[in-house]
């Protein structure tokens, strides 16, 4: 690899614990309806999300979908505007930069999307689709032959030949789409990639070639990735931190071995409970929480806490009061249910009806 | 009860022949539960196509090979008689409940007309039936359910109502293509305990194709590992997940994140992809991406061979080699076993 693209000034000055960082972050989508497209109700895509990422950590985001995993992602680049809330970057709230600040800022996030086959633009040949941001943020060299050598050195880094500059996407299988993909997010140097569920396209053995690849970047280049992903498992293996997003809310968030180790949310319990294991004898003897009904819509959510409908320990007190993300007893595990599952508790059964805290017990 | 020889499905295509399944042999009993494991274009869905014998022909043919099915082979019957095995003794739920519902029917109406195909039922005995195996399948309120759209379903539902359909003549075999690859794992979770209840309930023979191991390690009783088109490994659960003896069914399982080790241990890919079906490799087909591989494999072809008891796999080496080189890519990967 050559140099690292040079940071500016302003946004390299700050060397905060949080790269990024968002504040009450919410995303709600008008629906219109009637002829005169009035708008009769949102749907509350991200619904008050604050979530802090530190410099080179993996922080992993998982949930069902239609749970806002992905409108928060876009919203963390400004690819779409939120209705309110701040996304602060190195500290400064970038909602508020115009275009030129932004394209200072882009040059420091990338997105690695989901569907390989729907994010490389199937007319241009693969040397064009990664060098397209070296041309737009003009580095990488000015000179044709110069950019193109760049280019080469990107598609070795993630293992592609670089012979094939001049191939199209289609000569390539879904593993060597997403490498592609991978390039084209890499080559501005960046310091944060947003990967949008990378790897669920692709087949098990394919799936491997990329975890392994953005493990090594992530070494190599000290990268800070938010990895989105419905599959817990590769989330575990990937991540330092894990949030749990349901209905627009993060409902837990923990270093890892916290959070698949003692969950304390019941979504989070019976999520891991509902991951079948490749490994018939812990199947067999395996407890599992089989949780009822379909996830309820983000237009019209249920009252309290919002996984009060499914929830194998509701009371009615949740019914009637939201819960807050609180600070449990481990340090950075912060959980949102009114009685959550504690040591050596079984799923389905509180202990009390009385609201649990942290600080009390 | 059905029971699968030497089947071959090849299409004719204008680059050659594509040899979808390639001589593979499997025999079901009631109430067991087979899981097909294999990468996109192993030929699963093709091998469950062909049982039910849904393959267009042409381009498909069957050059070899018998589908025996209580006592008569399925490759030979005439298509009326199919028609009447078809949904009615064997059933088979597809992988996308998005695309596999009419969106211009009402689901009831769909499963309706199933039901009044094969049984010889009045039409509204036929609304009654299809209210009760709706219930069965956990779907609430089924009076209702019946008149709406499939467009009114959730995901899960819409799978539901599908399985409900593939169960409305309580068929001896079900064949279940990735029925919850398109779902979250809380729905799956639901769909994957309703298969066993009705399972226990009817005794129906499961065949369940799906990439997933984690589902098959849950559900079945016996697993055969597909590669372009072949049968590389046949044995019980146990056996291929604690001791797979085809180093494609071994590196498979390395290759994935597992919950309960994952960021212990670095991941094994399987280097580059899965060969053409036109134009496939010398020797073993799994040799251009096997990590144990030697020089043999370019050149020898391995058959499906009985490795152990009821454990058979398609590789030159002997157990011990493959033993031994499982220890010693474990060993490097940091892997406790």
């Amino acid at each position: 690899m050559t140099e690292r693209t040079e940071v500016s000034p302003e946004t390299n000055g700050h060397s905060g614990e949080y790269l990024l960082e968002t504040k009450n972050l919410k995303m709600h989508f008008p629906i219109k309806a009637g002829m005169l497209q009035r708008t009769v109700g949102h749907v509350k895509a991200v619904d008050g999300v604050d979530l802090s990422v530190r410099r080179g950590e993996t922080l992993g985001l998982v949930g069902e979908s239609g749970c806002g995993k992905s409108t928060l992602a876009r919203l963390v680049l400004r690819l779409l505007e939120p209705t309110e809330g701040e996304v602060l970057v190195d500290g400064e709230d970038i909602l508020g930069y115009d275009r030129k600040q932004m394209l200072v800022v882009r040059r420091n996030m990338q997105i690695v999307f989901q569907d390989p086959y729907a994010s490389l633009n199937p007319r241009m040949t693969v040397g064009n689709i990664v060098s397209e941001p070296l041309k737009i943020h003009d580095v990488g060299g000015s000179s044709a032959s110069e950019r193109k050598r760049r280019v080469q050195e990107l598609l070795e880094v993630v293992g592609l030949n670089p012979e094939h500059y001049n191939r199209y996407p289609h000569e390539f299988s879904g593993g060597q789409r997403q490498r592609i993909g991978v390039a084209r997010a890499i080559a501005l140097n960046p310091r944060l990639i947003i990967c949008d569920e990378p790897v669920s396209a692709l087949d098990v053995s394919i799936q491997a070639q990329v975890i392994n690849l953005l493990q090594d970047l992530q070494k190599e280049f000290d990268l800070t990735y938010v990895f989105i992903a419905h599959d817990l498992s590769v989330v575990k293996h990937i991540a330092d931190r894990v949030a749990v997003m349901y209905l627009g809310k993060i409902v837990e968030i923990a270093d890892r071995a916290t959070l698949y180790g003692g969950p304390r949310h019941p979504y989070t319990a019976s999520l891991l409970s509902a991951i079948p294991l490749p490994d018939p004898q812990k199947e067999r003897e395996r407890q599992r929480v089989v949780l009822t009904g379909d996830v309820p819509s983000p237009a019209n959510p249920p009252s309290g806490c919002h996984f009060h409908t499914r929830c194998p320990r509701a009371q009615d007190y949740c019914t009637k009061h939201e819960p807050g993300l609180d600070p449990q007893e481990k340090e950075g595990h912060r959980s949102a249910c009114f009685f959550p599952v504690l040591e050596d508790q079984r799923i389905e059964e509180p202990e009390t009806s009385t609201p649990y805290s942290a600080e009390n017990s | 009860m059905l029971e699968v020889n030497n089947l071959k499905t090849h299409f004719r295509t204008q680059d050659g022949v594509v040899k979808a399944v390639d001589g593979v042999s499997f025999s079901l009993e009631a109430g067991e539960t087979m899981g097909i494991v294999g990468e996109s274009g192993s030929g699963k869905s093709v091998t469950a196509l062909s049982i039910m014998q849904l393959n267009p022909k042409p381009p498909a043919e069957y050059p070899e090979g018998e589908i025996i099915f209580e006592d008569q082979d399925l490759l030979k019957t005439s298509d009326k008689r199919m028609q009447e095995i078809r949904g009615n003794e064997i059933a088979m739920v597809f992988q996308d409940p998005m695309t596999s519902l009419n969106p211009v029917f009402t689901v009831g109406n769909q499963i309706r007309e199933a039901i009044r195909i094969h049984q010889n039922l009045s039409k509204s005995e036929a609304q009654e039936k299809t209210v009760e195996v709706l219930r069965d399948v956990g779907i609430a309120n089924p009076e209702r359910v019946v008149k709406e759209y499939p467009h009114q379903f959730s995901g899960g539902m819409r799978q539901r109502a599908m399985i409900a359909m593939g169960l409305s003549c309580n068929p001896k075999v079900l064949i279940a293509d990735e029925p919850t690859t398109a779902l979250d794992v809380t729905i799956q979770a639901q769909i994957l305990e309703l298969m066993v209840e009705v399972q226990e309930k009817y005794g129906t023979a499961i065949v369940m194709i799906t990439h997933d191991l984690g589902v098959v390690s849950q559900l079945a009783d016996k697993v055969m590992v597909m590669y372009a088109g072949r049968a590389v490994e046949q044995a019980t659960t146990d056996e291929v997940f604690y001791d797979p003896l085809m180093p494609y069914s071994w590196s498979l399982l390395r290759s994935l994140p597992r919950l309960d080790t994952a960021g212990e241990v670095r991941l094994l890919p399987i280097e580059g992809t899965p060969p053409s079906l036109i134009f496939l490799p010398d020797g073993c087909n799994f040799s251009p991406r096997c990590p144990f591989v030697k020089d043999e494999c370019h050149e020898t072809d391995p058959d499906l061979e009985e490795k152990k008891p009821d454990h058979k796999a398609a590789c030159i080496l002997s157990v011990d080699e493959i033993e031994k080189n499982k220890s010693r890519v474990d060993e490097e990967l940091g892997v406790q076993t």
